[in-house]
């Protein structure tokens, strides 16, 4: 009996998952969120900055992770403009491209704001694996990094210089915080480690849980004020801004598979112990 | 249960089935979506990094008087050539007779990002963080700050000497190599956990599309 | 002999440049980074190409020779030629193009199910693989329980559940809190010190010339 369970094929495993994401996305139970400091930290960072500033907003993240970070990034774009701070919003990941195009429109729109003057989606711009050849230029000569705007719509892109909202967008200096939505390399940390680090521009974003390890001791340093990591911390941010939006709606079903697998470990273990045991 | 009749929904549904029929085993469907998957991605970086790199980069500040501006035609700029001319010498790898001058351009490259890192790497990780660990050990009045700064106090030079391989991890160096190797281990354990939570999320992601997009079966 | 001691020095003044920059505020010195990393940014350009070149080479020459699976690799260019035609004719930043349509309804979906499948191998990992075998074993398993129930809300329901007076210390949550706080921030905070410094040494190497490494196999 223990050989068999603990031999058990890995599609039985499979099943379960699968079942267990389905039945829970499909039964869905609304689980108290408590906020988290390092979430509180961020938007604490946000609402300190003063009504009509600029802000440079980040997405460093594509489809895979979307789910993850995707939710915390739309709320904090309505916490930005319900705040009437501008927002220039960039992208270091090239599978990030229309995600940031799509993400700031809708919400622009939902929130009333108005394109090149409010904010502006400059697009995806190379760096290199690390994004330091975007993110260290962009602190000496930030229209040499993006001359021109996004082709759009049939409309023919334009002199970055002749956008209202970047026009006197020389350097970091003309940014309250740098704001990066990243799911691995280039993202929050390097942000940390070229723009916060030589330029002392303060750097906050969320991340994906995965980087969240890499990022604490950043976080405990100072270096970066305030982190919303995962679907969790999306969560919390929404629950900051009063709202119930994409990222609330994982939450139960990430509690369920967690505690199966959980549940998978310990029972792995228990058939080692006792096949231990016997032996 | 509302099953969409959008091509769209139809293809990304086949395609996510496909992928995941790799559960099960290797099969001739989940090989085509695999090629799929990588045909398409590498035709999507290379019109996207043509346009956004080359052509907005190098071309629109060199030639601007070739494309149309609705507002003020900027200033002719033709030093972003010599990124092109980099660039060409890098492509040189794919002519064996003169592929030795690609190495010119990959040096370059690769000397420039090694300067960067050698500052960023510093400032950023080295001497903040060490600044970070000088953390006061002994704080009146405040027994879980002092015992919280302690133990990272502790945490971080017992796993800094796990990382000191010039010397044998042997009596009592070794011994506080040791502790180091359970600061870590606690490290990977929590990593582990976040790397769960960030896979089960992307799966989620692609199972509300299944059951919602497709199926209609949630809201 | 010259071959090998240009692109020594050109690593050289490329890395030279922009870590003077740093300590001399000149501007024809900032005036030559700003360039120098507006090339180095196309240069990466272009070695991305360089692996796509690669890739159709290599999948061009299957398709010729019709080895196995042959169709594969067919089936692979035809996607490439068509979203790279579709790219260059439409543009990529247009909506409604084809081009972006295949980035929706494709790549979207196949990279999101390629990234969670592995989702699924964690979970027959952890029940086959995951074993308190010693000391560093239970360590790793504990903390990885811990940090898996503390991180989502159902974590603190559920030992609330089995012990419904347990104290907050007790909770998930806050044991996730502080495992994260301080052991895994000293434990970070030593891997990114040590490899910071090794990485300082790798660039160090390379400026110096004694790392060629990226000269590849010639």
């Amino acid at each position: 009996m223990i050989e068999k369970i603990s031999k058990m094929d890995r599609r039985i495993i499979f099943v379960l998952i699968t079942i267990a994401l389905t039945v829970s996305l499909i039964y869905s139970v609304d689980l108290p969120i408590k906020i988290s400091p390092p979430v509180k930290t961020m938007y604490d960072t946000i609402e300190n900055i003063p009504e009509g500033s600029r802000i440079l907003f980040s997405f460093d993240y594509g489809p895979s992770t979307e789910p993850e970070v995707g939710g915390t990034a739309e709320a904090v774009l309505r916490h930005l403009f319900k705040r009437n701070i501008k927002v220039v919003a960039i992208t270091l990941w090239d599978e990030g491209e229309s995600i940031g195009d799509e993400v700031t429109e809708r919400i622009a729109k939902e929130m009333g704001k108005k394109e090149e003057e409010d904010w502006i989606y400059l697009g995806f711009k190379f760096g290199g694996p690390t994004g330091s050849g975007v993110i260290e230029p962009m602190g000496t000569d930030f229209h040499k990094v993006f001359p021109v705007t996004r082709k759009k719509e049939g409309k023919p892109s334009k002199s970055t210089n002749d956008v209202p909202i970047l026009q006197d967008v020389n350097n970091y200096d003309a940014f309250k915080a740098v704001i990066s939505f990243s799911a691995g390399v280039p993202g929050i940390k390097e942000y940390l480690q070229m723009a916060n680090s030589r330029y002392k521009i303060p750097v906050t974003g969320a991340c994906s849980k995965v980087t969240t390890p890499e990022l604490m001791p950043l976080l405990n340093s100072g270096q970066l004020s305030g982190l919303a990591a995962g679907v969790i911390g999306g969560a919390e941010y929404e629950k900051l801004m009063n709202y119930k939006g994409k990222a609330h709606k994982f939450a139960f079903a990430q509690s369920v598979v967690h505690i199966i697998i959980i549940g998978l470990i310990v029972l792995g273990n228990i058939m080692f112990f006792l096949s231990k045991k016997r032996s | 249960m509302h099953i969409s009749s959008s091509l769209e929904v139809w293809v990304g549904a086949f395609l996510t089935l496909a992928l995941l029929s790799f559960l099960y085993k290797d099969n001739p469907i989940y090989k085509l979506a695999e090629h799929i998957f990588v045909g398409v991605s590498a035709g999507y970086f290379v019109a996207l990094y043509f346009y956004q790199q080359i052509i907005d980069d190098m071309i629109k500040k060199a030639f601007p008087q070739w494309f149309p501006w609705p507002g003020s035609i900027p200033a002719q700029d033709l030093l972003p050539l010599g990124g092109g001319v980099l660039g060409i010498m890098i492509l040189c790898r794919l002519i064996p007779k003169v592929s030795g001058i690609s190495r010119w351009g990959i040096a370059l490259v690769v000397g420039f990002n090694a300067g960067v890192q050698v500052y960023s790497q510093l400032s950023a990780y080295v001497i903040s963080q060490i600044y970070a660990t000088m953390l006061p050990l002994f704080i009146a009045g405040e027994p879980t700050t002092m015992i919280k700064n302690g133990l990272i106090f502790l945490g971080v030079i017992t796993a800094l000497c796990y990382f000191y391989f010039s010397k044998e991890h042997s009596g009592w160096f070794g011994g506080v190599a040791q502790v180091g190797i359970w600061v870590l281990m606690v490290t990977f354990g929590a990593g582990y956990g976040a790397t769960v939570m960030t896979r089960i999320s992307i799966i989620l992601g692609q199972f509300q599309f299944l059951l919602r997009d497709w199926l209609g079966v949630i809201k | 002999m010259i071959q090998r001691q240009i692109p020594i020095f050109l690593a050289f003044l490329g890395g030279a440049i922009m870590l003077l920059d740093y300590f001399i505020a000149h501007p024809y010195l900032a005036w030559l980074r700003e360039n120098l990393t507006n090339w180095a940014r196309i240069g990466f350009t272009f070695a991305l190409f360089l692996g796509i070149i690669n890739l159709v080479q290599v999948n061009l020459k299957k398709v010729a020779r019709q080895s196995a699976g042959w169709g594969y690799n067919a089936v692979l260019l035809i996607c490439v030629m068509v979203t790279m035609g579709f790219g260059f004719v439409q543009g990529p930043t247009e909506d409604g193009t084809i081009y972006k349509w295949m980035f929706n309804n494709i790549y979207r979906h196949c990279t999101a199910t390629m990234f969670g499948l592995l989702a699924f191998f964690i979970a027959s990992a952890a029940f086959r693989a995951f074993r308190a075998k010693n000391v560093e074993a239970t360590l790793l398993l504990v903390t990885a329980i811990v940090v898996m129930l503390g991180n989502v809300p159902l974590g603190d329901i559920f030992v609330q559940n089995i012990l419904p007076s347990a104290p907050k210390w007790l909770l998930p949550s806050y044991l996730q809190t502080k495992i994260m706080e301080i052991f895994v921030t000293a434990g970070q905070r030593a891997i990114l010190i040590a490899a910071a410094i090794g990485l300082v040494a790798v660039s160090m190497k390379i400026l110096a010339g004694i790392d060629r490494s990226y000269f590849g196999g010639d």
